[in-house]
């Protein structure tokens, strides 16, 4: 079974006159557990990772040079703030069960990528 | 790569992240001081920040309190680092924190570690200090011992969120300028401070109460915290009077109520109509043995005769069971300790209710004029009732949709149309 990579490009900024409340955000953690457990009960989960809340650091290449900076998210406002692995038959169920992560509701952006299939260089 | 979570039966536990934030604050406010509330304040919402982030891919921790506590108690220390008016009081965040992280662990135990509880309730007294305006104080009570957001105060209170902010804002401010501090107040005083606190607490509660139609839960949520702080009254040995146990048993048996009141219409079901299998049991019990409690001192307060009336409705598995000659005694009792119409009126009905619709009518003519009642829709609904009663259906509609003219909730509109309708098609 194909397996996908589901990306979440995580808003860093919270909109302007929007509070978030200790109810609100324990309601958003129950949402990302109930996704979760719905793809893990459905045998689609297959692991996830959660990356820190930091810029990180970017390293940019030229031949011989290197130069290291901050970021690389330093001036965006987006961060890849985790990724999921699922299994799906395709793109399209792969979607579908993308369409139900929570960070969809909070702004952010969820990038679906197919896994490529490396079965063929271990056997 | 992680491994797919371990999800336990996953849930967490309702208002967990409310109830703690509340709890979190009191206790940095201890370590940090009053003056440094919105210090106390911002600590903890970074820790449930970080919680949003991680526990949103890695699922809910064994114990998410001591998580909380643990993230917390971390974040306060990186502040004082950097606060150097604060920094000699690192020793006691670690000491104040360890206690707290104690009772999340033992929660699953009957065991409640007074240093936790002191501090709730020190918050409380803070929050309802009376050199605060009175309005102020609910506000301050939700947000730093209930952790409601700003928010959901100003929904639960239909007023505009940046009203709210600034009656926040000025209460913080005033804290600070008058030096209020962060402890149980004496002995001495303690009586006359717990009325204030008490007296927001039932503020709280009515507010939820008063137009608690279902639809609004934060309304809702506004009853169940009045309950939770006025539990936390009667559990500590310095404010556990008599008169914090009939304020808490006169709020289980509204609340008790609750399912009750709406009907299937939507309209507001009185106690007369109320479909009593639908009252809640076990909070009449609890009702019942405050209400018990209460009766053990000399001080009678206005909470132990409310308590009274609302346990004789309790009491009475049929509304014909009412016994409504007790009830009038009571609401005797009340008049003569608060002279308010509201409390006319109430008793009014009692009597109506008692000795019949005229008997009444000639107590509501003793109030009509009262400016008070002017624009308050259960004088006219009243006497629309009592004529209803005497025969009079046309006097019964006239006084009906005055009634409706006056300002009420939409369930209460409700209740008048279809009494209106009844009256009408006599």
């Amino acid at each position: 079974m194909p397996q996908f990579m589901l990306i979440s490009q995580d808003s860093m900024e919270i909109p302007e006159g929007f509070e978030i409340t200790p109810e609100i955000i324990q309601g958003i953690i129950q949402k990302y557990n109930d996704w979760a457990e719905s793809l893990q009960k459905s045998g689609h989960l297959v692991g996830l990772n959660k990356l820190r809340e930091e810029p990180g650091r970017n390293i940019v290449g030229f031949g011989n040079h290197r130069v290291v900076t901050d970021g690389p998210y330093a001036e965006t406002k987006e961060i890849i703030g985790g990724y999921w692995i699922i299994t799906a038959a395709d793109y399209d169920e792969a979607v579908k069960l993308a369409s139900g992560c929570p960070s969809l509701e909070l702004g952010s952006r969820v990038e679906v990528r197919e896994v490529e299939d490396m079965s063929a260089y271990s056997g | 790569m992680t491994d797919v979570p371990d999800n336990k039966v996953s849930g967490l536990v309702d208002h967990l992240f409310r109830h703690q934030a509340g709890q979190m604050i009191a206790t940095l406010v201890r370590v940090f001081g009053p003056r440094h509330i919105d210090l106390a304040e911002e600590v903890v919402q970074e820790a449930l920040v970080k919680a949003l982030q991680l526990w949103s891919y890695r699922g809910i921790p064994d114990n998410p309190s001591a998580w909380l506590i643990q993230v917390a108690k971390n974040r306060a220390l990186d502040r004082l680092r950097r606060e150097a008016s604060l920094q000699e009081k690192a020793n006691e965040i670690v000491r104040a924190f360890a206690a707290q992280e104690a009772l999340a662990n033992q929660r699953a135990g009957a065991g409640s570690s007074n240093e936790s509880l002191d501090d709730s309730l020190a918050m409380v007294f803070m929050a309802c200090h009376p050199a605060i305006a009175r309005e102020a104080r609910v506000a301050l009570t939700l947000k730093t011992v209930g952790g409601f957001g700003t928010s959901e105060i100003a929904r639960a209170f239909l007023a505009k969120e940046p009203t709210i902010a600034q009656r926040l804002v000025r209460a913080k401010r005033l804290i600070r300028d008058e030096g209020i501090t962060f402890e149980l107040p004496s002995p001495k005083e303690m009586s006359a401070r717990l009325d204030s606190v008490l007296e927001v607490i039932y503020l709280m509660f009515n507010e939820g109460y008063a137009a608690h139609s279902g639809e609004n839960l934060v309304r809702a949520d506004l009853c169940d915290e009045a309950i939770r702080l006025c539990s936390l009254v009667v559990e500590h040995p310095a404010t556990n009077l008599p008169k914090s146990h009939a304020l808490l048993s006169l709020m289980l048996f509204q609340a008790a109520r609750l399912a009750a009141r709406i009907g299937e219409g939507g309209e507001l079901s009185v106690l007369a109509e109320q479909d009593r299998t639908l009252w809640d049991r076990q909070l009449m019990a609890m009702g019942f043995h405050h209400l018990d409690r209460s009766a053990a001192g000399q001080e009678f307060t206005e909470y132990h005769l409310q308590a009274a009336i609302a346990s004789c409705h309790a009491a009475a598995t049929r509304y014909e069971l009412t016994n409504w000659e007790q009830i009038v005694r009571l609401y005797d009792l009340l008049v003569a300790l608060n002279p308010s119409p509201i409390v006319a009126l109430n008793r009014a009905v009692a009597i109506a209710k008692h000795r019949g619709a005229e008997a009444g009518m000639r107590e509501i003519e003793k109030i009509i004029e009262h400016p008070a009642l002017q624009h308050y829709y259960l004088l006219p609904a009243t006497i629309g009732e009592f004529w209803q009663e005497l025969g009079d259906a046309e006097k019964a509609a006239d006084h009906l949709r005055q009634a409706l003219r006056c300002p009420c909730s939409e369930p209460e509109r409700r209740f008048l149309q279809k009494k209106l309708a009844v009256v009408t098609n006599q």
